[in-house]
C-alpha cells in the first residue's frame, strides 16, 4: 500500500487507451475498477496513438458498449467551445495532427482519454523528435523507419505529449506523477516526456510481454521447452540472450523495449517476464524488476448458476453430437500458435482411455476463430444445414481459413480414433444461437461456457500472464495450463493447496531421459524432442485430470468453493493492493 | 592391330536418404521419379544389350541409396507411382482428345504406354526388390559395381577419423550384404578427396585412400584438376565440343595439384598406397554433362521443367535455347530419337578421336573415363538411357577400343606410378566452397560438436542401450549427408536441406540423451521404435565402426 497522498496523476500511455484490443485492454479494466487503485490513484488518463481513419476502429470507440464520451473532437466538431479546445487546435495545427479527448467509463469510474492520430503528422517536428530520441536514447529510428507499426508509435508522441500538458493542466507540477509505458507502444511518449520535462513523471515500464522474446519461441518448433531451458542453462553460464540467439537490435519492438531499460521502474506481469528481461542482459542484467501480475475476476454465482449453464452446455452437445457427456471441457482463444492448441488434443488422447475405463464421456468445446470476427449468422445458418457445422468442417472461407485447417485434421483425427471423448470446433467469435446455429440452446450466453465448463484448456507456449486460462476458476473449473503461463506463478505464491484446480502440464521440465547438460544443447531442442517432452506431461495431465475431475455435483461444488476463494486471494483487488501499490511507491522513491 | 585403350563409362548413382522424410516436392518422391525414369529403364536397357556385345558400365551406387531401393516399401511406392503417371497419362488422352487436340493426345499416349512398359518390366524382372536388377547387371558382367561412402558424406570435413572410417566401412559391409561380394572401387562422395593432414592436436591423419586401403579397396575417382593441376577449365572452351550456345564462362581459379606432369588417361596410385585414384576426362563427360553445352540441351530433347498443369506430365520440347517455358512447343519423340542417334555418333567418334590421342602417349594402357550422374539419363535427359544404349552399340562393336569396367582395366593395366593428390572436389571452383561456405558453416559446426559425442558413446554405452547407440549413429551419418549443405549452396531446396540436418541431429541428441539417462521411459522406448522405423537402414551396423581411432585408418 502507498503511504502518504498516494499517486496524482497515472498517465497510462497504451495503444488501447480509446478500446480494448487485447490483453493490455483487459488489464486496465482490471487495475482500473478496482477499489485500491481508485483509493490510492487520484487522477488517471489513458492515451495513446488512434487512426481515426479506421473506420472499424472508430465506431468501435464510438459505440455505446465503450462507454465513450467526447469532450474534444475537432473531427466531430465537440467541445470545440470548451476550455482547453484553443490549446489543443495549436497543437494539431502545429504538429499536423488530430485530437480527440474525453472520458471512457472503465469500472465503477470514468478516466481521461487522449487519443492522438499522427498519421499526416507534419514531417519537420516528428524528423527532429527522431533525431532527438537518438541523440538522447540511441534509438536508431533509421533503421525502423520504413515499419508503419513503428511511426505509427512515433509520429504521435510529441504532439501527445503537449496535449497531454494541456490536459492535465496544474496538475503537471505535483510530485506524485507516474508515466506508465504499457509495452514498447506506451515507450515514445514516456521518452518525450523525459526529454521535454525531466522528472515531471515518475517512468515505469510494464512489461505485458518480452517482445524480443515471443517470435522466438513461437517462431522456433522447440518453442517454450526450447526456450526456456535454453534461458535456464545460459543463465548459469552468465550467457545473455543475444550471445545465445544473436543480435536483435533490427527488431524495432527489441529497440523500444531497450529504451525502456533506463526507466527509473520496471514491472512485469508474470516470473518468466521477469526473468525474460533480465536475460536480455545489457542494462537489464542487472535492473530490479517488479512483479505485478494481473487479476481474475471474482464474480459472485450460486453452484445452481454452474449447474444451469453446465446443463445448457451438455444439451448443446447433446443437439450436435446425440451424447450428453459426464463433463464438458472448454477452451476459448485466439486461433493463434503461441496458444498451443494442439495440447489439448494431445491430454484428450492420454485421458480418453482413463475415461474409457471410469465409464465417463466428455465433450470438449474449443471456440477460436483465425478471422478476427468469426462468421456472419448467415453463413452459420447455411453451413449448420449442409454439412453440419461446428461438428463437421469445409476448408475454405466463410468455414475453416488459414490455422483452422490444420486444427480441424487433427481435430477430426481425434474423433475419429476417441472411444469416450470428441472435441467440437466451434470456430466462430461468439457463442450465442445467432452466431453458433439453431442446435445451440436459444438461451446459452457466452457466461455459460465460463460459468459451465468443468476444465478450461489452456496450455500456452508462449503465455506471460494468461488471464483467459483462468476466468473459469471461480467457477469450479480445473483450470489446466501450462508451466509456461504467468499465473501459474501467481497461483504457486497462493498459500492455497491449488492443486486441487489448477493442473500445470509442465513442457518446459525435460524428463530425465531427455535432460541436456548446457545452453548449447538445448538449443538444439526442436519439434521432435517437444514432441515426446508434450507426451510425456500430457500422459501426466491426464492422469491427473482423471483424478481431479468431479467425480459428483458434492465435488463439483467443492471446487467451486475451492477456486472462489482461490480467485479471491488472485483477485484485481489483491494484485493492485499487494503489488502495484507497492511497486508504485518504490517507483516514486527511485525517482525522487 | 591392339586396341588404341580402355574406355570407362562411370555411372555415380545417388539419392539422399528421402524414405518417410516428406513426399513431393522434396522427399519419397525423389525416389520414385529416379526408379521409374532411371533406374528401371537403365536396367532394362543394359540387360536387353545383345549378349555378345563386349560392353559394360561401371556403377557407383551409393549404400544409402541401395538400402533404400532393398526396401520392399520402396518398390510398391515405384509401383504406385508409376501406376499413377500412367492413369494420369491416361485421363490426359481423354482431356485432349476432348479438345481436339490430336497431337498432345498422341504424346499423352505415348507417356501411358512408356509408363506401362516400366510398369511390366518392374513386375516381370524387378519383382524382389529394386536391388536385385543391379545385382543381375553384375552378375551378367554388363555393371561393374563400386560402393561409396555410407550416406554420401563429405569426407575432408569431418574432423574425426572415425567419422571417416564408419562410413567406408559402413559402406563396404553394406555393398557385402546386398550384392555378395567385395567391392573393388569406391566413389568418393562428390569426387572429394583429402590427402594426409594434421588436425587441432597435433594428430597426423591419414589421407583417404589409407580408409579404402583398409577395406580392400582398390580404386577411387577424382576430378581431372586433381590430377592433372592447373585450373578448373570451362568446358565450353575445349577442343571438341558439341556447343549448343553461347554461356558465360564460369570463373577460374588455380588448383594446387602437381603441375602438368600428370595426365588423365593415366591411373595412378595414390602416395604409397595400393589404391588407384582415376580422373575423369573432362572432355568426354562435360559433351554431355552439361544441359546448357552438352547433348541434353538439343532443342528436339524434352523439356524437363514445364508440366502439364493438370497432370504434371513434360509434353514440350526444349524448343532452343532461352526459350521461355510458354513458348515452349510440342515434344516430338521420332524427332529426338534422330537426334540420340546423331549424339550417340558423335559421342562415339570423339571417345575414338580421344583414345587415339592418348594412346599416342601412352600406349594401349591408357584408360579414358566419362563420369555421369546417373540420374542424369532418363530423369533429367528424358532420351539419356537410349543415347547410352546407341553409344555402347557402336562402342562394343568397334575393335578399336575396349569398353569395360574400371577394374578389369586395373587388372590388365595396373599403375606404374604414384602420385600425391591434393584437396579436391568435383563441385564449382574445385574445392569445398559448395559444401561449406557462410550458408552452411553452422552444419559444419554442429558435426564437428557432434563427432567426439558418437566415439565417445561407442564405448560408454551400457548393454541394454546397444539399439540406441546404433540408431543414433545411423543418425549421425544421415546429417553428414553431402546433400543438405549442397541443397541449402544452391538453393534447390534449402529449406527442406536445412530441416533435413536438423531432424537428423536432434535425434541423435535425443537417443544420445537417453543412452546416457539412468532409465529410459516408455516414451523414450517408443521414440527408438518409431525413429528405427522412419530411419531404417544398415541393419547391420557394429558399435565398434565408431570407437575413435584419430590418425589410425583401419
Amino acid at each position: 500500500m502507498l503511504t502518504g497522498e498516494g499517486v496524482d496523476v497515472i498517465v497510462h500511455s497504451t495503444h488501447e487507451a480509446g478500446l480494448k484490443i487485447g490483453g493490455i485492454g483487459a488489464v486496465l479494466e482490471g487495475l482500473l475498477s478496482t477499489r485500491a487503485y481508485l483509493k490510492n490513484v487520484r487522477r488517471s488518463i489513458l492515451t495513446g496513438p488512434f487512426s481515426f481513419g479506421d473506420e472499424l476502429a472508430s465506431q468501435r470507440l464510438r459505440a455505446p458498449r465503450n462507454a465513450f464520451e467526447t469532450l474534444y473532437s475537432s473531427i466531430d466538431g465537440a467541445g470545440t467551445d470548451g476550455p482547453l479546445a484553443p490549446a489543443l487546435q495549436q497543437i494539431e495545427q502545429e504538429f499536423g495532427v488530430r485530437i480527440i479527448y474525453g472520458r471512457r467509463t472503465l469500472g465503477p469510474e470514468s478516466h481521461e482519454v487522449l487519443l492522438v492520430d499522427g498519421g499526416n503528422a507534419n514531417p519537420g517536428p516528428v524528423d527532429d523528435l527522431k533525431y532527438r530520441l537518438w541523440q538522447r536514447f540511441g534509438l536508431q529510428s533509421d533503421l525502423y523507419q520504413a515499419n508503419h507499426e513503428y511511426d505509427y508509435y512515433i509520429r504521435p508522441a510529441l504532439a501527445q505529449y503537449r496535449a497531454l500538458e494541456v490536459v492535465l493542466g496544474s496538475d503537471m507540477e505535483r510530485g506524485r506523477n507516474v508515466m506508465m509505458a504499457h509495452e514498447f507502444m506506451g515507450v515514445p511518449l514516456c521518452l518525450v516526456a523525459e526529454m521535454e520535462r525531466p522528472g515531471a513523471f515518475s517512468r515505469v515500464y510494464y512489461a505485458h510481454e518480452v517482445p524480443t522474446i515471443r517470435p522466438v519461441v513461437e517462431d522456433s518448433p522447440g518453442h517454450d521447452t526450447m526456450f526456456y531451458n535454453v534461458l535456464r542453462l545460459a543463465q548459469q553460464e552468465s550467457v545473455t540472450f543475444p550471445q545465445a540467439f544473436g543480435d536483435r537490435n533490427p527488431f524495432f519492438k527489441h529497440a523500444l523495449l531497450e529504451a525502456a531499460a533506463d526507466f527509473p521502474a520496471l514491472f512485469a506481469v508474470g516470473d518468466w517476464v521477469v526473468e525474460e528481461l533480465s536475460f536480455l542482459g545489457g542494462r537489464f542484467a542487472t535492473k530490479a524488476v517488479d512483479l505485478v501480475y494481473n487479476g481474475i475476476h471474482c464474480p459472485e454465482v450460486q453452484f445452481s448458476d454452474k449447474m444451469h449453464s453446465r446443463g445448457l452446455l451438455q444439451q448443446y452437445a447433446q443437439n450436435l453430437l446425440g451424447m450428453t457427456p459426464d463433463y464438458v471441457f472448454t477452451h476459448v482463444a485466439r486461433l493463434v500458435p503461441s496458444k498451443g492448441m494442439w495440447r489439448d488434443i494431445r491430454v484428450l488422447e492420454e485421458l480418453d482411455p482413463l475415461l474409457k475405463e471410469s465409464g465417463k464421456t466428455a465433450v470438449l468445446f474449443v471456440l477460436a476463430t483465425a478471422p478476427p470476427t468469426g462468421r456472419a449468422a448467415a453463413d452459420v445458418l447455411r453451413m449448420e444445414r449442409e454439412y453440419g457445422w461446428p461438428v463437421a468442417h469445409r476448408e475454405g472461407y466463410p468455414d475453416l481459413v488459414g490455422n483452422e485447417v490444420p486444427f480441424y485434421e487433427a481435430v477430426s483425427a481425434f474423433n475419429r480414433q476417441s472411444e469416450a471423448s470428441r472435441i467440437v470446433f466451434v470456430n466462430q467469435f461468439g457463442w450465442d444461437r445467432e452466431r453458433c446455429g439453431e442446435r445451440m440452446p436459444a438461451e446459452m450466453g457466452f457466461g455459460d461456457l465460463r460459468l459451465g465448463s468443468d476444465t478450461e484448456f489452456g496450455q500456452s507456449i508462449y503465455e506471460p500472464f494468461g488471464i483467459a486460462q483462468f476466468e473459469p476458476l471461480p467457477f469450479g473449473a480445473l483450470c489446466v495450463v501450462s508451466s509456461a503461463c504467468g499465473c501459474v506463478g501467481f497461483a504457486s505464491r497462493i498459500p492455497l493447496d491449488t492443486d486441487q484446480n489448477i493442473i500445470v502440464a509442465d513442457y518446459i521440465s525435460l524428463p530425465p531421459d531427455l535432460r541436456v547438460s548446457d545452453w548449447r544443447e538445448a538449443l538444439g531442442i526442436r519439434q521432435e524432442t517437444r514432441d515426446l517432452v508434450e507426451r510425456f506431461r500430457a500422459r501426466e495431465a491426464a492422469a491427473v485430470m482423471a483424478r481431479s475431475l468431479p467425480k459428483n455435483d458434492s465435488d463439483r461444488e467443492r471446487l467451486m468453493r475451492l477456486g472462489q476463494d482461490l480467485a479471491r486471494r488472485m483477485s484485481w483487488e489483491v494484485v493492485v493492493t499487494e503489488y502495484m501499490l507497492p511497486a508504485l511507491a518504490r517507483a516514486l522513491h527511485a525517482s525522487a | 592391330m591392339p586396341p588404341l585403350g580402355t574406355f570407362a563409362f562411370v555411372l555415380h548413382t545417388h539419392l539422399p536418404y528421402s524414405r518417410n522424410a516428406g513426399r513431393w516436392p522434396h522427399g519419397e518422391e525423389w525416389l520414385y521419379e529416379a526408379a521409374s525414369e532411371t533406374y528401371i529403364p537403365l536396367a532394362e536397357m543394359l540387360l536387353s544389350l545383345p549378349a555378345d556385345l563386349r560392353a559394360s558400365v561401371t556403377m557407383s551406387m551409393t549404400p544409402v541409396l541401395v538400402e533404400q531401393l532393398a526396401s520392399s516399401a520402396v518398390l510398391s511406392g515405384a509401383h504406385e507411382y508409376i501406376n499413377d503417371r500412367a492413369e494420369r497419362a491416361t485421363s490426359d488422352i481423354s482431356r485432349f482428345e476432348k479438345q481436339g487436340d490430336v497431337g498432345m493426345a498422341g504424346l499423352a499416349s505415348y507417356y501411358r504406354d512408356w509408363y506401362l512398359a516400366r510398369g511390366a518390366a518392374l513386375s516381370r524382372t524387378l519383382s524382389d526388390s529394386l536391388v536385385t536388377p543391379f545385382r543381375d547387371l553384375q552378375a551378367a558382367g554388363r555393371a561393374e559395381i563400386i560402393t561409396s561412402g555410407a550416406t554420401h558424406a563429405f569426407l575432408p570435413l569431418l574432423s574425426r577419423d572415425s567419422s571417416v572410417y564408419s562410413q567406408v566401412k559402413t559402406g563396404v559391409e553394406s555393398y557385402r550384404s546386398h550384392f555378395g561380394s567385395d567391392p573393388a572401387g569406391f566413389w568418393l562422395p562428390e569426387c572429394a578427396y583429402r590427402p594426409a593432414t594434421v588436425d587441432a592436436a597435433g594428430t597426423r591423419r591419414p589421407g583417404l585412400e589409407a580408409f579404402l586401403e583398409g577395406q580392400g579397396l582398390r580404386f577411387f575417382f577424382v576430378e581431372s584438376h586433381a590430377v592433372t593441376g592447373g585450373t578448373v577449365p570451362d568446358p565450353s572452351d575445349l577442343p571438341g565440343f558439341y556447343r549448343l550456345g553461347q554461356t558465360t564462362p564460369p570463373g577460374q581459379r588455380p588448383i594446387g595439384g602437381p603441375a602438368g606432369s600428370y595426365v588423365t588417361a593415366r591411373p595412378y596410385y595414390v602416395g604409397n598406397s595400393s589404391v588407384a585414384a582415376i580422373a575423369r576426362n573432362q572432355r568426354l563427360s562435360q559433351q554431355v554433362w552439361s544441359a546448357d553445352y552438352g547433348y541434353p540441351g538439343d532443342r528436339h530433347y524434352r523439356e524437363f521443367h514445364r508440366k502439364d498443369d493438370v497432370s504434371g506430365l513434360q509434353y514440350w520440347a526444349i524448343t532452343g535455347p532461352g526459350v521461355d517455358l510458354g513458348s515452349k512447343q510440342p515434344y516430338d519423340p521420332s524427332a529426338a530419337a534422330a537426334r540420340v542417334s546423331d549424339h550417340a555418333r558423335h559421342f562415339a567418334a570423339r571417345v575414338v578421336e580421344e583414345l587415339a590421342q592418348q594412346n599416342q602417349q601412352h600406349g594401349p594402357g591408357a584408360l579414358v573415363t566419362a563420369v555421369f550422374d546417373t540420374e542424369l539419363f532418363g530423369h533429367w535427359w528424358f532420351e539419356g538411357v537410349q543415347w547410352l544404349r546407341q553409344v555402347l552399340l557402336l562402342l562394343g562393336e568397334d575393335q578399336r577400343i575396349r569398353i569395360m569396367p574400371v577394374r578389369e582395366h586395373l587388372d590388365q593395366f595396373p599403375p606404374d606410378a604414384a602420385v600425391d593428390l591434393p584437396v579436391s572436389t568435383w563441385g564449382a571452383g574445385g574445392d569445398d566452397r559448395t559444401w561449406r561456405n557462410d550458408l552452411t558453416q553452422d552444419l559444419w559446426d554442429t558435426l564437428h560438436r557432434l563427432e567426439p559425442w558418437v566415439e565417445d558413446l561407442a564405448t560408454r554405452y551400457s548393454p541394454d542401450r546397444q539399439e540406441w547407440f546404433l540408431q543414433a549413429a545411423r543418425e549421425f551419418m544421415l546429417a553428414a549427408s553431402s546433400d543438405w549443405p549442397f541443397l541449402i549452396t544452391t538453393g534447390q531446396a534449402a529449406s527442406y536441406g536445412r530441416r533435413r540436418f536438423e531432424s537428423h541431429v536432434e535425434r541423435f541428441e535425443l537417443l544420445r540423451r537417453m543412452i546416457l539417462a539412468d532409465t529410459v521411459s516408455p516414451h523414450g522406448r517408443d521414440y527408438l521404435q518409431q525413429t528405427m522405423t522412419k530411419d531404417e537402414l544398415f541393419p547391420d551396423l557394429q558399435p565398434e565402426w565408431f570407437t575413435a581411432r584419430q590418425g589410425c585408418a583401419t
